[in-house]
């Protein structure tokens, strides 16, 4: 591990207090309410909690999608509370790797296309892009979709391109929210064990949400969103 | 890759992309037809203009340009003979014509009508056959004198056809009423109605006997080419005694600037109704493609796009479907023009005195300027829905995800 990394710690999320509010006409709704949470370099963590608990609110708030109403969230060393709209997005690109339940890929994009997408923002000059994308396909089996796109493939196959997407800039942080729960149980599992294979391999953190009492085994801890403290 | 995925998107949604180019198409069309028509109209009047009536240029004194003469004669030039020698050895000056125009009463049998009567040189010019369309008889030749060509209108009203005599009365510069009798070689259409239907040509020498003198009111100048017209101009006017000004055709031909000006107005208001089209057709096809791909826009925040990179990527694919309208409307107006040059259309223009065929030309400019229009008003209409996308709250946007 290199110097600039040990100075930043081997915390890799570092959550306090943060509470979220919604304004619903006259009513707020708190999905979080004061949450702490601390999230170690190389942790396989799962946020569980039923439908409506927050969880998707909570990785928002961590990935620098959406601002908590108050607390303060630092990731790799950063606190989000200062950055403005651009410099979040800038913090997004370099920092988070993003799994989605619906998988999010661009559909006009080859599955090559979709994977060097967070390298051009990046800048990264095409060859360069390339071959890193090429590269992250084959680590999650992919190397014979390289120019199909979204609509061809299946779901599991969408996904395993989607997390060639997130791991491709090798962040130091990727968030997933349920990322099997559009998949059926046995895709779901090899989407799983992809994860924790890169997670081991790699190092990298991954923080996932989900609801399914058999995905929460697998992971190194579990934290529960929306408990009554 | 940005503009690939601008391109991607404009063929996303095949229908609506066709439906937005043929809109643009149908505007950048509509524009290079008339503006070609009006341009064509325009340049065919100016040539006519330039071969009948003004030449490229015109030099008369100032007494004469400024009408502040008190005595008629005052305005006239002297030394004709000796300008002309110097201007004729100009390369670029086809020839150099004296003019004298005056009115007079024409009188044909029991007849008698005033009309203005312009004086050519046929020495220089030839027999006019090359400037005006004879519809019966011919122009002078070199040695005719007392002869004249009516206009056709004014030798429908006369009820005079060629070789016939008539008698022609005016009064000369020193106010003597004075007669001759001349012989009509030919009648003419210049097809502007008020030209042909009141003025007869008469050649120099015969109107300077008529009003006894022996000077001209104007040089008349033709060039062998029309764009050499301001710069034999700045010549001129530099080599020109001090009482003389030389003036282009441009700023003498009244009907010609009346209508390039109405021109103008025409194609502003055109241009503003074709504008206005292509805007709502862009308008509309960006609005439902940001609406459509909310989801899809939340995605690509979160994967670190800001909001100006969103805004880009919009406009960007407006201008793609700005270009492509562009391209497909310059496509089909060639189309449009061809065909119809080829059915060859008769119409009756306002101010002309016969049908012309309709004939539109190809411009460059008109081209270039209703590409660049097409695809700047293009990228315009895209700005509103392009911000709106780039101004997105991401947590709800990636909900729209399904
Ligand atoms: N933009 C919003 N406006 C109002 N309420 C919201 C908004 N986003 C989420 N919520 C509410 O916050 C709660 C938590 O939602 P979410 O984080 O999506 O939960 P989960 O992902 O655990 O299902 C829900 O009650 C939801 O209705
Ligand atoms: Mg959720």
């Amino acid at each position: 591990m290199n110097e600039e990394s040990q100075k930043r710690g081997q915390l890799v999320v570092l959550a306090s207090a943060v509470t979220k509010s919604y304004q619903m006409g006259s009513e707020f709704i708190t999905p979080l309410k004061a949450v702490d949470l601390q999230v170690q370099r190389g942790e396989f963590l799962a946020l569980s909690g039923s439908s409506g608990s927050g969880k998707t609110t909570f990785l928002n708030l961590i990935g620098g999608i959406d601002i908590p109403s108050s607390g303060e969230i630092k990731v790799d060393g950063v606190p989000l509370q200062r950055l403005k709209s651009d410099q979040l997005a800038r913090f997004r690109a370099e920092k988070i790797g993003f799994i989605f339940q619906t998988f999010n890929l661009i559909p006009t994009l080859s599955a090559l296309e979709n994977v060097e997408y967070p390298l051009v923002l990046l800048r990264m000059k095409p060859s360069e892009r390339r071959a890193l994308a090429m590269e992250a396909l084959a680590r999650v089996g992919l190397e014979k979709f390289v120019k199909h796109r979204p609509p061809q493939m299946s779901g599991g196959q969408r996904q395993r391109v989607a997390i060639a997407r997130a791991m491709v800039k090798n962040p130091p942080l990727v968030l997933a929210d349920e990322p099997t729960a559009n998949l059926d149980a046995r895709t779901a599992c090899e989407i799983l064990d992809l994860m924790a294979k890169l997670n081991r391999e790699l190092g990298t953190t991954f923080v996932f949400s989900t609801h399914d009492a058999r995905i929460l085994e697998r992971a190194s801890r579990i934290f529960k969103v929306g408990e009554v403290a | 890759m940005r503009l690939k995925i601008a391109i991607r998107n404009v063929f996303r949604n095949k229908r609506r992309t066709a439906l937005s180019i043929a809109m643009i198409a149908g505007g950048v069309s509509a524009m290079l037809v008339f503006n070609g028509f009006a341009l064509s109209v325009l340049i065919n009047l100016g040539t006519k203009t330039i071969q009948t009536q003004t030449g490229h240029l015109q030099i008369a004194t100032n007494v004469y340009w400024d009408k502040s003469a008190d005595r008629p004669k005052d305005t006239l030039i002297a030394g004709a003979k000796q300008l002309q020698k110097e201007l004729h050895k100009h390369p670029k000056i086809a020839f150099a014509s004296g003019r004298l125009s005056f009115f007079g009463l024409l009188t044909a049998g029991d007849r008698t009508l005033s009309a203005r009567g312009v004086s050519f040189e046929p020495q220089v010019e030839g027999d006019l056959g090359a400037s005006f369309k004879f519809i019966e008889g011919r122009g002078f030749t070199k040695d005719e004198l007392y002869h004249v060509a009516l206009g056709s209108g004014l030798a429908t009203r006369l009820h005079a056809k060629s070789g016939d005599s008539l008698t022609l009365l005016s009064h000369t510069y020193d106010g003597v009423v004075n007669a001759i009798d001349v012989t009509v070689t030919g009648i003419f259409q210049v097809g502007i109605a008020e030209f042909d239907d009141n003025n007869f040509l008469i050649p120099l020498s015969a109107a300077q006997t008529l009003l006894d003198t022996d000077n001209i009111e104007q040089m008349i100048i033709r060039l062998h080419n029309t764009s050499d017209t301001e710069e034999v101009r700045g010549e001129i006017q530099a080599r020109l005694r001090g009482g003389a000004t030389v003036k282009p055709w441009t700023e003498v031909a009244v009907l010609y600037q009346q209508i390039t000006k109405f021109n103008e107005v025409q194609n502003r208001i055109m241009a503003f109704i074709i504008l206005s089209l292509i805007l709502l057709g862009i308008l509309n096809t960006i609005g439902m493609s940001v609406f459509e791909r909310t989801g899809e826009i939340g995605t690509v925040a979160a994967l670190g796009e800001n909001s100006r990179t969103i805004l880009w990527q919009f406009l960007l694919e407006g201008g793609v479907l700005g270009l492509l309208g562009a391209i497909s409307g310059m496509v089909l107006g060639t189309i449009l023009i061809v065909v119809i040059n080829w059915l060859e259309i008769k119409v009756m223009m306002p101010g002309a005195s016969t049908d012309i065929i309709i004939k539109i030309g190809f411009f460059f400019r008109a081209f270039l300027d209703a590409g660049f229009l097409a695809v700047a008003s293009a990228i315009v209409a895209s700005f509103i829905p392009s911000w709106r996308a780039s101004q997105m709250n991401i947590a709800e946007a990636l909900r729209r995800n399904i």
